[in-house]
């Protein structure tokens, strides 16, 4: 069975079908005619039904081995395992382009029926979607498409590249394309507010949950790319600010940006523009993430310019931002807040700040990411911006951040007056005080570190008197802790959820700080029997084994870990040569515990059976995953639709509340 | 394969051409 002639013809019929609906919604919205505005949006389903057909057709190429065609010659081979054969369709460019493309559809029908909510936004959201699909289409269609075939197929493939033969890179790059793909749908709620003149709170109603859901799936690709780097990469470290992971890092900044300001609008009617503004920046960044990992631009510009692909992703980003910030600009008149900020100590400009301290985080990464680039076309150059960099610059605004992640719930909202801001505040960094002298007892001395620590504990204080206060709250109507608790909860959703993600935020930033600032590794030539410290661990190499299996010819280094002297099991650090692909890959030997991770790499070995290792102990890095869970929980929880209005309103609101002339809603 | 093709095709085309040849039908005998 040969899939490559349906899968062509699909991706050729969903660029018709684009084209047909672009422009049946371009005259429904002209005339006024409905006829042709139901046309458009059958479009959107009719080339969200293509592109899956499209991506069944490939995917079905790849299981049945149709080596005739290149991009499933060039991502597979015989003996690819049935994971990673599934998993190969974004192993490459064509196919990731065509899985944002899959991706994009399945948001765009996932979002039709609460578009259909907001009277009049569906028309101009499905164009806003019919536009971005057509051009996703054409690059599938014109340059990337990965159903060209050739007359003599070669008898097997080139096989995966090694290094994505991984469980955590099977599920980086879908996850981070629905994270930069869902960008889209709030993108176009945003276009549609404006040309509908509807920039009240109701499309940020609408928008935020696409944004959360899309943010949510941003943070998983991002730490799912995180934990692959740390297992796979063997250089013991997760994060290095790679071009790659910046683009990703930029849309996850701005996005939270716009989570955090729009309830400035919901509460206060503030912000109109600039949360407008702020989702065209989301979604540009987004547009350039994926042009940054696939124009090859980040390699080299010279691969950029050898094809045309990075022009046409740079023309439509151009077109993107002028034509969104120019409709903002002909609607300025519709965005005057009759309102403006009461005081500088208020919930309000602490969002404010938030968002400024968060697009200068952003800033700083585009710059750190671009400049090399705009460096090597100008002077031909290759000019390195290095982890330094990055840590220097977003180090202040991780300080401004924390100090606002744990001082801003807790205001309430308009003004409050210094010595009230003085009580609030007491308890929160009375135990920051404390968590920087214990941990200055444990023998940290740099200032800067003592700084971050306590600022972690004031924000994870501040979240939790905010619990504290709601569930005592509750329990004057005799309701147990626990039940308080999840009915505190299940009670505001989003306000708790928000929390949560802030609790999860604070463990990664945690599990960051330590593993940073207190890292230690060696480099040690063991023969079998001898021993290494590091650490509280010491480390016996015991011998090496070798074995061939599916491709991969492994080597296989065996240790016994003793901690503080006590024997605690085995440790199996390996050399993976992958025959196929003719690469060598490391799988680190790790031993995980809440305190620290041992990580021990095989570098090589010598006929005499010596074997080298680099030998690294992390501190606290278990607790960046443990975050990562807690952020997806908290998250989730946001996401879930609250059944009632909530019964209980958190202390800071509950002060708010009490001050807020009648009116002002309550969100 | 062709078939699939062209059953495709002819799916596709009549789902997105129906809304504009409804209204184009005379009174009575369209949908209601």
């Amino acid at each position: 069975m040969n899939t490559a002639p349906l899968g062509q013809f699909a991706l050729l019929a969903a660029l018709a079908v684009g084209l047909y609906g672009l422009a049946a919604g371009l005259v429904g919205l002209r005339r006024g005619a409905g006829e042709f505005i139901e046309a458009s949006r059958r479009a959107v389903l009719a080339w969200a039904a293509l592109i899956a057909v499209a991506a069944l057709a490939l995917e079905v190429a790849l299981l049945t081995r149709q080596f005739h065609v290149v991009f499933v010659a060039q991502v597979s081979s015989r003996d690819l395992p049935l994971l990673y054969t599934l998993a190969a369709f974004w192993g490459g460019h064509a196919g990731s382009l065509l899985l944002w493309a899959l991706i994009l559809g399945i948001y765009a029908v996932a979002a039709q029926p609460s578009v259909r909510r907001l009277p009049g936004f569906a028309p101009v959201v499905n164009l806003v979607l019919l536009a971005v699909m057509t051009f996703f289409t054409a690059l599938l269609v014109a340059t990337s498409n990965p159903f060209t075939e050739v007359a003599v197929p070669p008898p097997d493939g080139r096989g995966l590249n090694p290094l994505l033969k991984n469980p955590w890179m099977a599920v980086h790059p879908p996850a981070l394309y629905f994270g930069f793909v869902g960008m889209t749908v709030p993108f176009a709620l945003a276009i549609a507010a404006l040309v509908t003149r509807r920039v009240d709170a109701a499309w940020t109603h609408l928008a935020r949950r696409w944004v959360l859901a899309a943010w949510l799936a941003l943070t998983l690709g991002l730490l799912f790319g995180a934990k692959w780097s740390y297992v796979v990469l063997g250089w013991g470290g997760y994060w290095a600010w790679d071009p790659v992971e910046n683009a990703a890092l930029m849309p996850w900044l701005a996005a939270t940006a716009f989570l955090h300001s729009i309830q400035v609008q919901e509460r206060r009617g503030l912000l109109a523009g600039w949360n407008l503004s702020l989702i065209f920046l989301v979604f540009a960044l987004s547009i350039f993430g994926t042009f940054l990992t696939r124009s090859g631009v980040v390699s080299s510009v010279h691969a950029f310019a050898s094809s045309s692909i990075g022009m046409l992703f740079l023309a439509f980003l151009a077109t993107t931002l002028v034509a969104s910030f120019g409709l903002l600009l002909s609607r300025s008149a519709d965005l005057h807040a009759s309102v403006g900020l009461d005081a500088l100590l208020s919930r309000e400009s602490a969002f404010l700040a938030n968002n400024l301290a968060l697009l200068v985080g952003a800033a700083v990464v585009l710059i750190g990411t671009v400049f090399p680039i705009l460096a090597e076309a100008a002077t031909g150059d290759r000019i390195n911006v290095g982890p330094p960099y990055f840590n220097q610059a977003m180090t202040p605004v991780v300080v401004l951040l924390l100090v606002l992640m744990g001082v801003g719930p807790l205001l309430p909202w308009r003004s409050v007056r210094t010595a009230e801001f003085g009580r609030i505040i007491a308890s929160p960094a009375a135990l920051a005080l404390l968590l920087a002298l214990a941990v200055a007892a444990a023998g940290v001395r740099e200032p800067g570190l003592l700084l971050l620590f306590a600022l972690c504990g004031f924000v994870a204080a501040a979240v939790a008197v905010e619990f504290l206060q709601g569930i005592r709250l509750r329990r004057t109507r005799g309701e147990g802790w626990v039940t308080a608790l999840i009915l505190l909860v299940a009670g505001n959703r989003r306000r708790y959820g928000g929390y949560i993600v802030h609790l999860g935020i604070l463990l990664i930033l945690v599990g960051i700080l330590a593993s940073t600032a207190f890292a230690t590794q060696a480099q040690v030539t063991l023969a079998p029997g001898a021993t290494a410290a590091i650490g509280r661990y010491t480390v016996r190499f015991i011998g090496l084994a070798q074995t061939q299996q599916a491709g991969i010819r492994a080597t296989t280094a065996t240790l016994s870990v003793a901690v503080s002297s006590r024997p605690t099991g085995t440790i199996q650090p390996r050399n993976l040569y992958h025959i196929v692909e003719s690469q060598a890959t490391a799988a680190i030997g790790l031993r995980s515990t809440w305190r620290d991770d041992l990580y021990v790499v095989l570098i090589g070995w010598s006929a005499d059976r010596r074997a080298t290792f680099r030998i690294l102990v992390n501190p606290l890095v278990m607790w960046l995953w443990a975050g990562g869970v807690v952020v997806v929980v908290g998250a989730a929880i946001a996401l879930t639709p609250a059944r009632r209005r909530e019964s209980i309103l958190s202390p800071a609101a509950m002060r708010s509340e009490a001050r807020a002339p009648a009116g002002v809603s309550r969100s | 394969m062709s078939a699939v093709i062209i059953a495709i095709a002819v799916a596709a085309a009549a789902y997105l051409l129906a809304p504009l040849v409804r209204v184009r039908q005379p009174p009575g005998r369209g949908d209601p």
